[in-house]
């Protein structure tokens, strides 16, 4: 039966963590208090260490709007700088990636070395009177560390380390990422018209595969697709799914598709063939392990709507050519915007977006549940997507079914 | 018209459903592990191309919501909330025989 | 008979005229038995070559027989090419190097640009007509929105 605009503009008839407001994925204000109370204070991907292998190395990025650059430095350690000079705050590294001796800015020729020390003012003795002095004029360092190859930051020098911040989670992904010797092989960057979380939960949701035909035909019809339990990080609010609960392997179709075949070869050490595990890092980082290769999702907000989608994949360092094109085939049959998925799950947010926008759609739905026993759940289940969205009310302060009215109250 | 000759068996690989028109009606051949069965071009449910569709062993599958139904006894599997109809089939010299006195429609809403 | 390079530019061009009818089967006829299709992009973040499809004849036609199942970009795709250059490579195949523009116009009547790139192919003209050994679609344009299930 259709809802009258009463009840179109109720919340839905659910408890109150299976609806989420559709203003947190558009409301400007809901938006500048996630960079600063969630984004600012969380662990935020990088990159992967295979792409600043040597000293000198470096990748450009944002956070919050902030340009950074990260750098492997002399001491080999991997450090991040705000990418800004100190004297007029031009961007002082403007290509993506490549190696450098020090930082100098185009602007006026002002000088870092690759610790983020001010190691040149042109014609310093202008200074000599006011300053400030080289000592007073380094970049700001953000806080960087490393896990299984991944590069991490976070601007809050206060928050629990990275390994701490990953906790348990890491049983997903730890030893297969230890086994392996992994290298960078495909990056992708797609500017999407949608929030960061739908992005981020659209990798979460299992339930949207039946949105994908090669879901649909490889995973949805293996009849133990179901086996899987979520296992959360109730902490940190992160999630996976590997194996089923006899600790057997989850066996995608892939043969079901036509034109492809089973991948029986170049299974990456830790898994069996077949075998697809996920894991999602709180709060948008996740790391897909499909048989044959490695896919890290990450994405950079630049405001409620406008959300950069980067895509990596990983192969085997030091492979033959041979295994490293089939190995990129295999990705970039699922991934990538050419693609059978990848091409389908930025039009899922990109279409979610157009119709919450302006308000034709006021709520989220999240209230699947399907118990698998032991008080787990599974992998269709929303309670992954539930524990994300409590996590965000942790953050920020307010409930996710509810964060206007409280901000107008509190005003 | 009553029994037709649709196709050959060489026609329909195994595990494969194939579109064949004979006269007015269009139908489907599926080679399920060397058994041949015909039915309707679309799937009860949202009239879906069932020739998009899948064999798993005995099973048809629609590749839409994955409506699952055991071909050779016609029992519902998976998903599947209302029967497959079925032409009788039969296999003579190679040659795959239908009986088509009737066309086999749904009453799609 | 020798093969033009008349007839290798209509091959060209008529690849990306059944690509934009979406004529699946009439385009695949255009390929040898054993064609490999790749849509490759130099990556300034990676600082290497990336390959983002790779296909086979098989692999290619299940794609293809696949797209009406697909959740995919709505709206139609025009192709702009022009053959820059053929050489030779003996009697039997020929290099062709075509700069190709891809317009994208959605339902509603918008057109952009949707991608820049060169067709490297390699053509067999040791038939009575040529026809597409190899193709890479080197793109220029590595940001295309949701991108899509197509060849290009």
């Amino acid at each position: 039966m259709p809802r009258t605009a009463e009840e179109f503009l109720s919340p839905p008839s659910v408890p109150e963590d299976c609806y989420v407001s559709s203003s947190v994925y558009t409301d400007p204000d809901l938006y500048a208090e996630e960079e600063e109370k969630l984004l600012r204070r969380t662990w935020k991907f990088v990159c992967h260490v295979s792409e600043v292998p040597n000293i000198g190395d470096y990748r450009t990025h944002d956070w919050t709007g902030v340009p950074l650059v990260t750098v492997r430095s002399p001491d080999k350690k991997v450090r991040t700088f705000v990418n800004s000079c100190s004297h007029r705050g031009s961007r002082v590294v403007r290509y993506p990636a490549g190696n450098m001796k020090h930082m100098t800015c185009f602007f006026h020729l002002w000088e870092y070395d690759l610790y983020g020390n001010c190691t040149y003012q042109t014609r310093d003795e202008g200074y000599e009177a006011h300053g400030p002095t080289k000592e007073q004029a380094g970049l700001r360092e953000v806080r960087t560390d490393t896990f299984c190859g991944l590069v991490f930051m976070n601007f809050d020098g206060n928050a629990a380390p990275l390994r701490e911040y990953i906790g348990e989670t890491a049983t997903a992904f730890e030893s297969i990422f230890g086994e392996n010797d992994f290298e960078i092989f495909h990056l992708n960057r797609t500017h999407m018209k949608g929030n960061w979380k739908a992005w981020f939960l659209t990798n979460c949701d299992f339930y949207h595969e039946w949105g994908h035909q090669v879901n649909r035909s490889t995973n949805l019809t293996s009849p133990d697709y179901h086996d899987r339990p979520w296992r959360l990080n109730h902490a940190q609010g992160h999630g996976y799914t590997a194996r089923k609960l006899d600790n057997e392997p989850f066996v995608v179709q892939y043969k079901n598709y036509k034109g492809w075949k089973n991948r029986d070869g170049l299974v990456l050490r830790g898994l069996q063939p077949g075998e697809l595990v996920l894991t999602d890092l709180f709060p948008n980082t996740s790391v897909f392990m499909r048989t044959t290769c490695v896919r890290i999702n990450h994405s950079t907000p630049y405001g409620p709507d406008h959300t950069v989608m980067e895509e990596r994949g990983l192969g085997i360092k030091g492979e033959s050519e041979a295994d490293r094109r089939q190995r990129a085939k295999e990705f970039t049959q699922v991934w990538g915007p050419y693609s059978r998925n990848g091409a389908e799950d930025v039009a899922f947010v990109e279409e979610s977006h157009r119709c919450q926008e302006f308000g034709a759609n006021k709520y989220d739905v999240i209230s699947r549940n399907e118990p698998i026993g032991d008080g787990l759940q599974r992998p269709q289940s929303d309670a992954y997507v539930r524990l994300f969205y409590d996590k965000w009310g942790d953050y920020m302060g307010r409930p996710a079914n509810n964060p206007k009215n409280l901000m107008t109250a509190a005003e | 018209m009553s029994w037709q000759q649709v196709c050959t068996t060489d026609d329909v690989d195994e595990d494969a459903i194939e579109e064949f028109d004979v006269g007015d009606i269009t139908l489907l051949v599926a080679n399920a592990g060397g058994e041949y069965y015909a039915f309707p071009p679309n799937c009860p449910h949202q009239e879906t191309p069932l020739s998009m569709g899948m064999i798993e062993g005995e099973t048809l599958i629609c590749i839409k919501h994955l409506w699952q139904w055991n071909l050779r006894t016609g029992e519902l599997g998976d998903n599947a909330e209302s029967p497959l109809l079925k032409y009788e089939v039969k296999v003579e010299e190679g040659a795959v025989m239908v009986n088509l006195e009737k066309e086999l429609k749904y009453n799609y809403q | 008979m020798t093969i033009s390079d008349d007839q290798i530019k209509n091959l060209i061009y008529k690849s990306c005229r059944l690509l934009d009818a979406e004529e699946f089967d009439d385009y695949l006829d255009l390929y040898t038995e054993d064609f490999e299709y790749k849509v490759t992009n130099y990556s300034p973040e990676i600082k290497s070559d990336q390959e983002w499809m790779d296909a086979n004849r098989a692999e290619l036609k299940g794609l293809l027989a696949n797209v009406p199942l697909h959740f995919r970009l709505l709206g139609s795709f025009m192709r702009h090419a022009t053959v820059y250059d053929i050489e030779r490579n003996g009697a039997d195949t020929a290099n062709a190097l075509t700069y190709v523009t891809i317009y994208y116009t959605t339902p509603e009547g918008a057109t952009s640009v949707w991608a820049v790139g060169r067709y490297h192919d390699k053509i067999d003209v040791s038939g009575d007509t040529p026809l597409i050994a190899d193709r890479n679609m080197k793109l220029e344009t590595r940001e295309v929105g949701i991108g899509t299930h197509l060849p290009m």
